[in-house]
């Protein structure tokens, strides 16, 4: 009997295996393979030479130049974090707030909900490059009417410089959060009713029904949503650590350098995921403690 | 009615609701209105600063541009719209039935071996910057000797992680039970899968034809590194070269025109897939 389970057993997993071969293969050869061949050339320094590449061990020089002699580096890649540490929270909070407006019983639902995501479809990739490139993307009321300088003589500069920053981001951020939108719609339609009607009866004000039941319940929504904004951002073509690496890569063709690069900001995005992990970590145990 | 009696009774904060989901609404429409409203501007308007952004003289040059470039070039034009739609069509259908074969283990056999350590390894493949692979992406397709076929332009977009992400969360959903009662009826693992799995995977299946389209439809990357001969480009590189690039004064037109042609198929496929696309993303919560 037991013997024949194991068998059973063994079976299910050759059958799992046949199934999953395929994609293992190309994952391995497109995915895996290179992605190998990248550390081994950040140690390396490549030369293209009449079409054929010569290696030559450098060791961790190129980690070293990254760090002591390029200038650019240092400078884009805080100023790459800084940006997405911006404009993550503006995102997931503009998302939350329109994920609670649609939320809301109206006519024309549906639509409004496609509207919301139909930034995802057109102004990504290649196309929102092209917009930002153009200055669709920015909002020009700012340098049209001098804003800058009125709104100095009521709001300090050491305030006032963030915000505009933000407010110049503000159509990236709209644009970017239609996937969120829809994660935290689902989230919302996935708390019972009767926490709302069991709140109402003691007399909770829409205010406090929002902090203590509305946001403690959506915490693992908000977890998935914060890893994707930050993968997301940190991984889009128009970030200018990804442009930099792709300069290096193929208008100065210094592809070792570039890979201990690519691997650099990797180890840096690898970082603030685990940094939100363990944030979460905590927030998430104080909701369940308080459920 | 239901519906309509909540809508009378808060009338005021309703109005002011529908105001301001309709003037979010009209920002995330703009840069589809944006796309539109340049392919029509004349030269003159292509050219101002700070950029307008409705169209004042509407008209069809720049589209009559694009059809004298187009017709023009080396390679007859429709050549590159065959081999873009042969490319970004086997993306979407191989890449669909690739991953979602693999998501069926992935999800229901649970206990394999190394099961964890492949979805561990997915998770990882989503957060890196794809400029990292793709040199080294150059030199395997040179050494298995297919530069200049289909193969190198449709072989890197199959194994796609984030296929497998989204099908394999998505499967996370279904009861075991109903596979279950599958194998008792004597149904084969093959058969599970043709006539159980792949079915309730429709909505997720759509969302992953939605963006690998996307993605196969609107890349010129791969055609200028994979490729060398110009009867093997794909439509977004042969825009891209014919136009002169983004800074070409000439031909910015023709470039606007083809921009706003490039963004139909993608449009199409949207509203097509869009009730299961919104389906998915509820369940799994992640994009490509």
């Amino acid at each position: 009997m037991k013997k024949l389970r194991l068998t059973v057993r063994t079976r299910s997993f050759v059958e799992g295996y046949f199934f999953i071969s395929l994609w293992i293969a190309g994952f391995f050869l497109f995915m895996a393979v290179p992605l190998g061949r990248s550390i081994y050339y950040s140690f390396q320094e490549l030369k293209m030479n009449t079409g054929r590449m010569t290696a030559e061990f450098v060791g961790l020089e190129h980690y070293r130049y990254a760090f002591t002699v390029d200038i650019d580096f240092m400078p884009i890649l805080i100023s790459t974090i800084k940006t997405v540490l911006i404009q993550v929270p503006l995102i997931l909070i503009f998302a939350m707030f329109c994920a609670l407006l649609l939320n809301k019983p109206m006519r024309g639902r549906l639509f409004f909900r496609g509207v919301y995501f139909l930034p995802v479809i057109v102004a990504s990739g290649n196309s929102l490059k092209r917009l930002t490139e153009q200055g669709a993307a920015t909002l020009p009321i700012f340098k049209q009417y001098d804003l800058y300088t009125i709104m100095l003589n009521y709001i300090p500069e050491q305030l006032l410089t963030p915000l505009l920053t933000m407010m110049d981001s503000l159509m990236i951020v709209m644009w970017g959060s239609g996937v969120q939108i829809i994660i935290f719609m689902a989230g919302l339609q996935s708390i019972p009713v009767s926490l709302y009607e069991a709140a109402k009866c003691d007399g909770a004000t829409p205010w406090e029904v929002f902090w203590k039941i509305t946001f403690p319940m959506m915490m693992p929504m908000i977890l998935v949503s914060t890893l994707f904004t930050i993968v997301d951002s940190f991984t889009k073509v128009d970030n200018q650590m990804i442009k930099y690496n792709w300069t290096l890569m193929f208008n100065k063709l210094s592809f070792g350098y570039a890979s201990a690069i690519g691997w650099i900001y990797f180890a840096f995005v690898f970082l603030v995921i685990f940094i939100v992990l363990f944030m979460f970590r905590n927030t998430s145990a104080l909701a369940q403690e308080r459920r | 009615m239901n519906e309509s009696s909540i809508v009378r009774r808060n009338d005021w904060s309703g109005r002011i609701l529908f105001l301001l989901l309709t003037l979010f609404g009209l920002l995330m429409l703009a840069p589809l209105v944006y796309l539109t409203s340049t392919a029509f501007k004349p030269k003159a308007e292509l050219f101002l600063f700070p950029p307008r952004f409705f169209v004042m003289n509407p008209t069809l040059l720049n589209f009559t541009d694009l059809l004298s470039v187009t017709e023009s070039s080396l390679v007859p034009f429709s050549r590159y719209i065959f081999n873009s739609i042969i490319v970004a069509g086997s993306v979407v259908i191989g890449g669909i039935a690739i991953g979602s074969m693999a998501a069926y283990p992935l999800s229901k056999h649970k206990g394999m071996p190394f099961g964890r350590l492949i979805f561990k390894m997915i998770i990882l493949a989503l957060m890196f910057a794809p400029a990292v692979t793709q040199i080294p992406q150059y030199l395997v397709m040179t050494e298995l000797g297919m530069m200049n076929t289909y193969w190198a332009l449709i072989l890197p977009g199959l194994a796609s992680p984030i296929g497998l992400f989204l099908m394999k969360q998505f499967l996370d959903q279904i009861p075991d039970a109903l596979l279950e009662a599958a194998r008792i009826d004597g149904a084969n693992e093959v058969h599970t899968f043709r006539k159980i799995i792949f079915p309730l995977l429709q909505p997720a299946v759509a969302t992953y034809a939605l963006f690998s389209f996307i993605a196969a439809w609107n890349d010129s990357w791969s055609a200028s590194v994979f490729t060398t001969s110009d009867q093997m480009k794909t439509l977004p590189f042969a825009i891209m070269s014919i136009s002169g690039g983004v800074n070409d004064i000439a031909r910015a037109g023709a470039m606007a025109a083809s921009s706003f042609l490039m963004i139909i198929p993608t449009l199409v496929v949207f509203i097509v897939t869009q009730r299961k696309v919104m389906e998915t993303m509820a369940h799994s919560g992640i994009k490509g």
